[in-house]
């Protein structure tokens, strides 16, 4: 306690400095005053009144020495005293500040703002109370690699078994159709059963929760909606609560309004939330997802033994549905970054890279000052600086760069993240979690200080080696170069050059990937095709066929519309329904072991309309309906992969599309349409008759619509829309885009990865030159006399350039060298992010060490002007 | 600074505190001719060594200062006890009475068995 008030007091010393020495002076004074006067009164002569006096204090300045080390912390006070000078040095020399700040400031800014995204992201706890307890709990089968959804009632076993947990609720992603007036539109949003907001401990700020009644049939009528959407949509009018919504053509009770900033972190754009009810669903049917909570002290492996034991048992209740169906609990906070997590972490490695090569860059920089600092550095040691105190000057100086740039870094950070907001194609969950906070802030401090640290030791471990006599003697700051002093700076600029090239190598694969993409064929016409949703509120097949009729028809009646077809989904990234597939030549197969196939449900003419090329037998025609023979047409991928070698026309397969009920001929097989992007694989699908397909009460009867138009398919959606309304007057059109406009989604994370990792690249690029162009300009400095000698003796401008280039050059292929083995390595890292060019593309990799070695020569080119412009004359006579 | 001086801190201390103890408010320079005075001149020590101890003393919030007058009209800077130091002065002048009564002990075995 006292020894941490002295401590205090000690603290608060460093500063007011004078006026606490005038003090301690005065007192002194005094104190000899007094002694003379008590000796001058013993008899002493004056003389030796004051010698007596003082060899008893023990001369004053050792006195107040000690006394100043007591009054104050001396560590603390040269360090500030280091601070002081360092921002001298630092006022002292603008120019070589402003870059080293820049440059430190751009390595800081773009690490600062990836890796709050990484933190936002992955890091940050979810926004819920009590996080660490928030699980999904998925399905896992032999056939996937991945966690797949659940069925409605093995989530109800599973909710009325599990004891590890304090809620399961399950969660179904869904688009609804809202009206407004008479207006209709389709809003995100989810059926989720009625403890939902209990799993994540959050309540409506108006109105109520679900009631648990309220899954069941004849109470399900209720809805809760997110604040914004009351605010944006309903006008923030609190007796919205109690009012009906019409929500599907039917009217839904609003029964509260969740909290302003409530959102569903694994659907962030979900707005109105309405109860699951899962009576009708069967338990081969998976579609939900479902999370939970666990008790407190439960953990991860107890819930997850607790799960793998009911899963057991429900394999042996229900072998049909469930025989090898497990149960995986994974941590919310794990599975809400799972697509993003590797992308992010390959750019936090870059933005790394980048400030490594920036740190080389001002280590540099720091050197060449440091040539200039012999003199002063000699003197202060010839004045008894000993080396530790003389590499804490160095470290200090450069922590002190480090700070700045740190400011500068956190704002350009800051903007960054802005321009990651505006550019980032929607793919990144939590993005509005994202922000500059206390663990980024520490962060960036963090690797401010260790990179200050990093670039300040390399010119402070030249001290070590300076000869003080030599320093001295030759007194001018244009110091002869050590020949290993040019080591450091030239390995520093081999080690920039390597970083640049594997960052380059990065981002020309993901050019290359993107290009690829770009000219990647997805398997139809993408121009000139509108595309839509439609989800009619129907119960019947009967009616759903009439429907789906109607609108054909009165479609393809409109004007410049060639021709119009249904499916259940539209290439890319339409929703996935697969199951399995059993040939009539392996009748016998488990199906949970048997090959996995995409089913789309489709017209007649879809193939006509969407120009997918039919290989061989025929397209379906009008005469396959219901009660007709079962059709399938497969495509390539399907026929080849499950009848290799053989004409798969005319052979029979079971599909789980119905339950392996029927055996159905492939009448036809068409070339591979790419379903879930241009970046997926040909995935073997099976085209079935819609007509085929309908049941009465299936869960729901939405489909796609897709029209092939002869002109800008935009201009089409005001016709269509009123014929749509002329078919039904309720009915929105769900997210009408250009087929185009849907296969720009599914590139756009590749062209943001792309931009992202380029603008890394360029920067490393950038700093390797910057570097690389200091370190040729001071070997032209340095050898100014040597290349005057050289001239003098008859040596041509172009030999003076061939030395420098050479010089350089010479650093930029050991520079390539390393890098290329490196990169080589590195880049099998980020094949997730690549798409038709392996992670060791020859071109790519010969592409950017030509484009490095160019900038290489151009950052050379003016020292190596400079050069040859060196007038002999001069040159010797300044020696 | 030896192991010697440390004890020689920590007396001084001690000295320091009971000084202002029995005489008040006093300038250093008192403080020294008194410490050595009652000393019988047997602690010949530089004056200067007083100084960072009142120094810590202050830092330790067991003695204040504040510049006043001498008794011969001259600036002077007056230390005086505070509550905290009298109290430290107590304990450890009970402290250092145990130290001495068992060192004494221990240096005269022959009266310990008498």
């Amino acid at each position: 306690m006292r020894q941490l008030r002295a401590l205090f007091f000690r603290l608060a010393a460093l500063f007011r400095k004078p006026q606490r020495d005038r003090d301690l002076a005065a007192e002194m004074d005094s104190h000899l005053e007094m002694h003379i006067k008590d000796n001058l009164r013993s008899g002493m002569s004056p003389a030796e009144a004051r010698r007596q006096a003082l060899i008893k204090l023990g001369g004053i300045e050792q006195t107040k020495e000690i006394c100043r080390d007591r009054r104050s912390l001396p560590f603390f006070e040269t360090i500030l005293q280091d601070f002081r000078y360092g921002a001298r040095m630092l006022r002292k020399n603008p120019g070589f500040t402003c870059v080293a700040v820049l440059t430190l400031a751009l390595g800081i800014g773009v690490n600062t703002a990836i890796f709050s995204i990484v933190n936002g992201v992955l890091l940050q706890p979810l926004p819920y109370p009590q996080p660490e307890q928030l699980v999904v709990v998925a399905r896992t089968a032999p056939r996937f690699d991945h966690p797949v959804p659940v069925s409605g009632p093995n989530f109800l076993d599973w909710r009325a078994r599990a004891r590890q947990f304090q809620f399961l609720a399950g969660f179904d992603g869904r688009g609804f159709t809202v009206m407004f007036g008479n207006e209709p539109e389709n809003i995100l949003g989810a059926a989720v059963s009625p403890n939902f907001l209990s799993v994540l401990e959050v309540a409506p700020i108006l109105g109520r929760d679900f009631l648990e009644p309220e899954e069941h049939t004849g109470n399900d009528r209720v809805a809760l909606i997110t604040h914004s959407f009351w605010k944006k949509r309903l006008g923030g009018d609190p007796g919205w609560v109690g009012r009906t919504l019409t929500i599907n053509n039917q009217p839904f009770t609003v029964v509260g309004v969740l909290p302003h900033d409530f959102r569903y972190v694994m659907m962030g754009d979900a707005q109105i939330f309405i109860p699951l009810n899962l009576e009708k669903t069967l338990r081969g049917e998976n579609f939900m997802s479902v999370i939970g909570r666990v008790k407190p002290g439960v953990s991860l492996r107890q819930a997850q033994s607790e799960m793998d034991s009911i899963a057991r048992a429900l394999e042996k209740e229900y072998p049909a549905d469930d025989a090898e169906q497990g149960a995986i609990v994974i941590p919310m906070l794990t599975r809400v970054g799972h697509r993003i997590r590797e992308a992010l972490l390959i750019m936090l490695a870059a933005v790394g890279l980048v400030l490594l090569i920036a740190c080389a860059n001002v280590g540099n920089l720091l050197l060449a000052q440091g040539v200039r600092r012999r003199g002063e550095i000699a003197v202060r040691s010839a004045l008894g600086a000993c080396a530790g105190r003389l590499v804490r000057q160095y470290v200090t100086e450069s922590v002190l760069l480090g700070f700045l740039g740190c400011a500068l870094g956190l704002l350009a950070g800051h903007f960054g993240l802005q321009a990651f907001r505006v550019l980032s194609p929607g793919n990144v969950p939590r993005l509005e979690e994202v922000q500059i906070n206390l663990p980024v802030l520490l962060f960036s401090l963090g690797i401010s200080l260790v990179a200050s640290i990093l670039f300040g030791l390399v010119p402070a471990s030249r001290i070590s080696r300076v000869n003080l006599a030599d320093c001295l003697k030759e007194g001018s700051a244009r110091a002869t170069s050590g020949a290993d002093r040019g080591l450091v700076r030239r390995s520093l600029v081999v080690v920039e050059i390597a970083l640049s090239l594997v960052l380059l190598a990065g981002a020309g694969l993901a050019v290359r990937s993107f290009i690829k993409l770009l000219s990647a064929d997805p398997g139809y016409d993408s121009r000139n095709l509108l595309t839509f949703y439609l989800s009619p509120l129907i119960r019947k097949a009967a009616q759903a066929e009439d429907f789906y009729r109607r609108v054909l028809e009165r479609m393809s009646a409109i004007p410049g519309v060639h021709s119009v077809a249904m499916s259940h989904s539209i290439p890319p990234g339409g929703e996935e329904v697969d199951g399995p597939v059993i040939t009539s030549e392996h009748p016998d197969m488990d199906p949970n072991h048997a090959p996995d196939i995409v089913y789309n449900p489709i017209s007649p003419n879809y193939f006509r309309t969407m120009r997918v090329p039919l290989l061989a037998g025929r397209e379906f025609s009008s005469a396959d309906v219901h009660g007709a023979s079962p059709a399938v047409i497969l495509n390539e991928a399907a026929a080849r992969s499950l009848f290799p070698g053989e004409n798969a026309v005319g052979l029979r397969v079971k599909l789980g599309a119905d339950n392996l009920a029927a055996w159905w001929t492939i009448v036809g097989v068409v070339a591979d349409e790419r379903y879930f992007g241009w970046d997926s694989d040909r995935s073997p699908t099976a085209y079935l008759p819609v007509s085929q397909i309908l049941q009465d009460n299936m869960p729901d009867y939405d489909a796609a619509i897709i029209l092939r138009t002869n002109s800008e398919p935009f201009s089409f959606l005001p016709a269509v829309r009123s014929t749509m309304t002329s078919i039904d007057n309720h009915m929105a059109l769900l997210g009408p885009e250009t087929m185009e406009q849907r296969l720009g989604h599914t590139f756009a994370p590749h062209r943001f990865n792309m931009a992202l990792l380029t603008a890394f690249a360029s920067l490393a690029l950038l700093l390797a030159a910057v570097g690389i162009y200091g370190v040729m300009a001071q070997f032209v400095a340095q050898r100014t006399h040597e290349i005057g000698i050289r001239m003098a003796l008859g040596a041509r401008p172009i030999e003076v350039v061939r030395l420098v280039l050479g010089q350089g050059v010479r650093l930029a292929l050991l520079g390539l060298a390393i890098g290329i083995a490196v990169a080589a390595a590195a880049t099998r890292l980020i094949r997730s992010l690549l798409y038709g060019v392996t992670a060791s593309d020859p071109l790519t990799f010969v592409f950017v060490a030509t484009l490095l070695i160019c900038v290489v020569l151009l950052a050379c080119l003016v020292p190596a002007r400079r050069a040859m412009r060196v007038d002999p004359i001069v040159a010797l006579r300044h020696e | 600074m030896g192991e010697r001086a440390d004890v020689w801190q920590g007396t001084l201390a001690l000295m320091v505190l009971k000084t202002l103890q029995a005489l008040g408010p006093l300038h250093g320079y008192g403080i020294a001719r008194r410490i050595e005075q009652t000393s019988g001149d047997l602690l010949a020590v530089n004056y200067g060594t007083l100084y960072p101890a009142l120094l810590k003393l202050e830092q330790e919030g067991y003695i204040s200062s504040e510049w006043g007058t001498s008794d011969n009209n001259r600036k002077a800077k007056y230390y005086k006890l505070t509550r905290a130091g009298r109290k430290q002065l107590e304990k450890e002048a009970r402290e250092w009475e145990q130290t001495t009564e068992i060192l004494a002990r221990f240096l005269a075995p022959g009266k310990e068995s008498a």
